[in-house]
Protein backbone atom coordinates (compact mmCIF):
# COMPACT_ATOMS: atom_id res chain seq x y z
CA UNK A 1 0.00 0.00 0.00
CA UNK A 2 1.56 2.96 -1.09
CA UNK A 3 1.22 5.98 1.56
CA UNK A 4 0.68 9.42 0.29
CA UNK A 5 2.31 11.59 3.14
CA UNK A 6 3.03 15.33 2.93
CA UNK A 7 5.49 16.18 1.09
CA UNK A 8 8.40 17.49 3.10
CA UNK A 9 9.93 20.70 3.35
CA UNK A 10 13.28 19.59 1.06
CA UNK A 11 10.52 17.83 -1.80
CA UNK A 12 8.35 21.40 -1.98
CA UNK A 13 11.85 22.61 -2.23
CA UNK A 14 12.29 20.22 -5.36
CA UNK A 15 8.85 20.37 -6.44
CA UNK A 16 9.43 24.26 -6.64
CA UNK A 17 12.63 24.02 -8.48
CA UNK A 18 11.01 22.01 -11.37
CA UNK A 19 8.22 24.09 -11.88
CA UNK A 20 10.10 26.91 -12.35
CA UNK A 21 10.20 25.99 -15.62
CA UNK A 22 8.03 22.81 -16.26
CA UNK A 23 8.90 21.99 -19.91
CA UNK A 24 12.21 21.78 -18.91
CA UNK A 25 13.82 18.34 -18.44
CA UNK A 26 16.13 18.44 -15.49
CA UNK A 27 19.31 16.42 -14.68
CA UNK A 28 19.47 14.91 -11.50
CA UNK A 29 23.11 17.08 -10.45
CA UNK A 30 21.76 20.30 -11.75
CA UNK A 31 19.00 19.65 -9.24
CA UNK A 32 21.29 18.70 -6.25
CA UNK A 33 22.97 22.19 -6.96
CA UNK A 34 20.27 23.88 -7.15
CA UNK A 35 18.43 22.85 -4.29
CA UNK A 36 21.39 21.99 -1.90
CA UNK A 37 20.24 18.87 -1.33
CA UNK A 38 22.54 15.83 -1.08
CA UNK A 39 21.88 13.00 -4.02
CA UNK A 40 21.60 10.84 -1.23
CA UNK A 41 18.09 12.34 -0.18
CA UNK A 42 17.46 14.22 -3.96
CA UNK A 43 17.33 10.63 -5.26
CA UNK A 44 15.03 8.72 -3.09
CA UNK A 45 12.63 11.96 -3.64
CA UNK A 46 12.81 11.80 -6.98
CA UNK A 47 11.63 8.04 -6.59
CA UNK A 48 8.86 9.01 -4.52
CA UNK A 49 7.14 11.82 -6.36
CA UNK A 50 7.85 9.50 -9.44
CA UNK A 51 6.04 6.97 -8.08
CA UNK A 52 2.95 9.58 -6.82
CA UNK A 53 2.64 10.34 -10.84
CA UNK A 54 4.26 13.86 -9.79
CA UNK A 55 7.36 13.22 -11.58
CA UNK A 56 7.94 11.99 -15.04
CA UNK A 57 10.87 10.65 -16.20
CA UNK A 58 13.47 10.09 -19.60
CA UNK A 59 16.41 9.32 -20.71
CA UNK A 60 19.00 11.63 -22.64
CA UNK A 61 21.03 9.42 -24.74
CA UNK A 62 24.50 9.08 -24.50
CA UNK A 63 26.81 10.95 -26.43
CA UNK A 64 29.37 9.54 -28.29
CA UNK A 65 30.69 6.74 -25.67
CA UNK A 66 28.60 8.64 -22.78
CA UNK A 67 26.06 6.59 -20.84
CA UNK A 68 22.61 8.05 -20.81
CA UNK A 69 21.28 10.14 -18.96
CA UNK A 70 18.33 10.83 -16.73
CA UNK A 71 16.09 13.41 -16.98
CA UNK A 72 12.90 14.99 -14.64
CA UNK A 73 10.05 17.37 -15.22
CA UNK A 74 7.09 17.98 -14.12
CA UNK A 75 3.79 15.52 -14.99
CA UNK A 76 0.69 17.76 -15.30
CA UNK A 77 -0.80 16.62 -12.27
CA UNK A 78 2.96 18.08 -10.59
CA UNK A 79 2.13 21.27 -12.08
CA UNK A 80 -1.25 21.39 -10.44
CA UNK A 81 0.00 19.65 -7.26
CA UNK A 82 2.78 22.45 -7.06
CA UNK A 83 0.15 25.05 -8.06
CA UNK A 84 -1.89 24.52 -5.47
CA UNK A 85 0.50 24.08 -2.22
CA UNK A 86 -0.30 26.80 -0.03
CA UNK A 87 2.13 29.91 0.05
CA UNK A 88 3.23 28.99 3.67
CA UNK A 89 4.31 25.98 2.81
CA UNK A 90 5.98 26.90 -0.31
CA UNK A 91 7.86 30.19 1.82
CA UNK A 92 9.06 27.33 4.54
CA UNK A 93 10.00 25.23 1.54
CA UNK A 94 12.88 27.31 0.64
CA UNK A 95 15.93 26.23 3.06
CA UNK A 96 17.18 28.93 4.90
CA UNK A 97 21.09 29.44 3.84
CA UNK A 98 21.95 28.82 7.70
CA UNK A 99 20.01 25.73 7.80
CA UNK A 100 21.33 23.89 4.26
CA UNK A 101 23.53 21.61 5.83
CA UNK A 102 21.10 20.29 8.38
CA UNK A 103 18.19 19.79 5.61
CA UNK A 104 21.27 18.50 3.34
CA UNK B 1 49.32 -11.85 12.32
CA UNK B 2 50.19 -9.19 9.86
CA UNK B 3 50.15 -11.71 7.52
CA UNK B 4 46.42 -12.23 8.07
CA UNK B 5 45.88 -8.93 8.42
CA UNK B 6 47.20 -8.40 4.72
CA UNK B 7 45.38 -11.56 3.66
CA UNK B 8 41.61 -10.36 5.17
CA UNK B 9 43.08 -6.21 3.55
CA UNK B 10 43.43 -8.15 -0.20
CA UNK B 11 40.80 -10.34 0.18
CA UNK B 12 38.19 -7.20 0.89
CA UNK B 13 40.01 -5.45 -1.84
CA UNK B 14 39.44 -8.11 -4.20
CA UNK B 15 35.75 -8.52 -3.45
CA UNK B 16 35.70 -4.78 -3.69
CA UNK B 17 36.86 -4.92 -7.77
CA UNK B 18 35.00 -8.05 -8.44
CA UNK B 19 32.12 -6.96 -7.19
CA UNK B 20 32.44 -3.87 -9.21
CA UNK B 21 32.23 -5.68 -12.53
CA UNK B 22 28.89 -7.21 -11.43
CA UNK B 23 26.81 -4.24 -12.81
CA UNK B 24 28.29 -3.52 -16.54
CA UNK B 25 30.65 -0.65 -17.12
CA UNK B 26 28.85 2.01 -19.58
CA UNK B 27 31.24 2.38 -22.49
CA UNK B 28 32.60 6.56 -21.01
CA UNK B 29 33.16 4.58 -17.24
CA UNK B 30 35.84 6.19 -15.65
CA UNK B 31 35.98 2.78 -13.52
CA UNK B 32 37.21 5.10 -10.57
CA UNK B 33 36.77 4.28 -7.18
CA UNK B 34 33.27 6.35 -6.52
CA UNK B 35 32.10 4.60 -9.84
CA UNK B 36 32.92 1.38 -8.20
CA UNK B 37 30.87 1.87 -4.99
CA UNK B 38 28.00 3.31 -7.09
CA UNK B 39 28.16 0.66 -9.14
CA UNK B 40 28.01 -2.02 -6.39
CA UNK B 41 25.47 -0.43 -4.50
CA UNK B 42 23.21 -0.16 -7.46
CA UNK B 43 23.35 -3.86 -7.97
CA UNK B 44 21.64 -3.93 -4.78
CA UNK B 45 18.74 -2.25 -5.79
CA UNK B 46 15.54 -4.46 -6.60
CA UNK B 47 14.45 -5.04 -10.34
CA UNK B 48 12.07 -2.41 -9.79
CA UNK B 49 14.52 0.34 -8.48
CA UNK B 50 16.96 -1.07 -11.09
CA UNK B 51 16.39 1.67 -13.64
CA UNK B 52 17.30 4.27 -10.82
CA UNK B 53 20.65 2.81 -10.36
CA UNK B 54 21.47 3.42 -13.97
CA UNK B 55 20.41 7.08 -13.50
CA UNK B 56 23.05 7.74 -10.39
CA UNK B 57 25.81 6.09 -12.79
CA UNK B 58 24.69 8.11 -15.55
CA UNK B 59 25.04 11.35 -13.79
CA UNK B 60 28.18 10.32 -12.03
CA UNK B 61 30.12 10.12 -15.55
CA UNK B 62 28.95 13.74 -15.87
CA UNK B 63 30.40 14.86 -12.31
CA UNK B 64 34.42 16.33 -12.54
CA UNK B 65 36.07 16.33 -9.48
CA UNK B 66 37.16 13.76 -7.08
CA UNK B 67 35.51 15.94 -4.06
CA UNK B 68 32.17 16.23 -6.29
CA UNK B 69 32.12 12.22 -7.16
CA UNK B 70 33.13 11.01 -4.16
CA UNK B 71 30.31 13.02 -2.19
CA UNK B 72 27.63 12.09 -5.25
CA UNK B 73 28.51 8.35 -4.88
CA UNK B 74 28.52 7.88 -1.15
CA UNK B 75 25.02 9.82 -1.34
CA UNK B 76 23.69 7.68 -3.67
CA UNK B 77 25.03 4.57 -2.76
CA UNK B 78 23.80 5.28 0.94
CA UNK B 79 20.25 6.18 -0.91
CA UNK B 80 20.77 2.47 -2.79
CA UNK B 81 20.94 0.36 -0.01
CA UNK B 82 18.06 2.46 2.13
CA UNK B 83 15.47 2.67 -1.30
CA UNK B 84 12.50 0.60 -0.36
CA UNK B 85 11.21 -1.36 -1.85
CA UNK B 86 14.72 -3.63 -0.53
CA UNK B 87 15.84 -6.53 -2.78
CA UNK B 88 16.86 -9.46 -1.50
CA UNK B 89 20.34 -8.71 -1.72
CA UNK B 90 20.09 -5.26 0.39
CA UNK B 91 17.97 -6.97 3.13
CA UNK B 92 20.44 -9.45 3.63
CA UNK B 93 23.37 -7.04 4.04
CA UNK B 94 21.52 -5.17 6.41
CA UNK B 95 21.03 -8.26 8.15
CA UNK B 96 24.48 -9.26 8.08
CA UNK B 97 25.58 -5.97 8.86
CA UNK B 98 22.89 -6.15 11.82
CA UNK B 99 24.53 -9.45 13.18
CA UNK B 100 28.35 -8.32 12.43
CA UNK B 101 27.16 -4.94 14.40
CA UNK B 102 25.74 -7.20 17.53
CA UNK B 103 28.89 -9.45 17.26
CA UNK B 104 31.02 -6.40 17.38
CA UNK B 105 28.92 -5.36 20.36
CA UNK B 106 29.03 -8.38 22.52
CA UNK B 107 32.87 -8.42 21.83
CA UNK B 108 33.29 -4.65 23.39
CA UNK B 109 30.88 -6.18 26.02
CA UNK B 110 33.33 -8.76 27.04
CA UNK B 111 36.44 -6.28 26.53
CA UNK B 112 34.91 -3.99 29.06
CA UNK B 113 34.15 -6.37 31.56
CA UNK B 114 36.91 -8.14 31.84
CA UNK B 115 39.62 -5.50 30.93
CA UNK B 116 41.59 -7.14 28.31
CA UNK B 117 44.80 -6.31 28.04
CA UNK B 118 46.65 -4.87 24.86
CA UNK B 119 46.43 -8.45 23.09
CA UNK B 120 42.64 -8.98 23.64
CA UNK B 121 42.73 -5.27 21.74
CA UNK B 122 44.44 -6.64 19.10
CA UNK B 123 42.26 -9.36 18.94
CA UNK B 124 39.29 -7.76 19.35
CA UNK B 125 40.63 -5.61 16.24
CA UNK B 126 41.55 -8.61 13.80
CA UNK B 127 37.86 -9.79 14.96
CA UNK B 128 36.43 -6.15 13.72
CA UNK B 129 38.27 -6.57 10.42
CA UNK B 130 37.41 -10.10 10.06
CA UNK B 131 33.39 -9.18 10.82
CA UNK B 132 34.04 -6.49 8.43
CA UNK B 133 34.78 -8.65 5.36
CA UNK B 134 32.37 -11.54 6.63
CA UNK B 135 29.89 -8.97 5.68
CA UNK B 136 31.81 -7.60 2.57
CA UNK B 137 32.08 -11.15 1.42
CA UNK B 138 28.78 -12.22 1.91
CA UNK B 139 27.31 -8.97 0.24
CA UNK B 140 29.49 -10.02 -3.11
CA UNK B 141 27.94 -13.66 -2.59
CA UNK B 142 24.59 -12.78 -2.29
CA UNK B 143 24.28 -11.14 -5.77
CA UNK B 144 25.44 -14.42 -7.02
CA UNK B 145 22.61 -16.53 -6.11
CA UNK B 146 24.00 -19.03 -8.74
CA UNK B 147 27.18 -19.27 -7.00
CA UNK B 148 26.45 -18.89 -3.30
CA UNK B 149 23.57 -20.78 -2.69
CA UNK B 150 25.09 -24.50 -4.19
CA UNK B 151 28.16 -23.52 -1.94
CA UNK B 152 26.82 -22.37 1.20
CA UNK B 153 23.84 -25.65 0.62
CA UNK B 154 27.18 -27.57 0.49
CA UNK B 155 28.72 -26.41 3.42
CA UNK B 156 25.29 -27.12 5.23
CA UNK B 157 24.79 -30.49 4.39
CA UNK B 158 27.99 -31.93 4.75
CA UNK B 159 28.64 -33.80 7.90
Amino acid sequence: MQRNRPPSAQAISVLRALAADPARWRYGYDLVTEVHLKSGSLYPMLVRLADRGLLETSWEPGQGSRPPRHLYRLTLAGREYVAALPAARARRAVPHPRNRWNEA
Amino acid sequence: MLIVMMCLAGSVVALILRSARAVPAGPAARDDVPERLLRWAAGLLSAQRAEWGQAMLGELDHIDGRGPRWRFAAGCAGAALLLPPWGRAAGAVWAMAATAAGAAGVYAAVAVRYRLDAGGWILAAIALVFLVSFTLAAATLLRRPGIALPGCWAACSSP
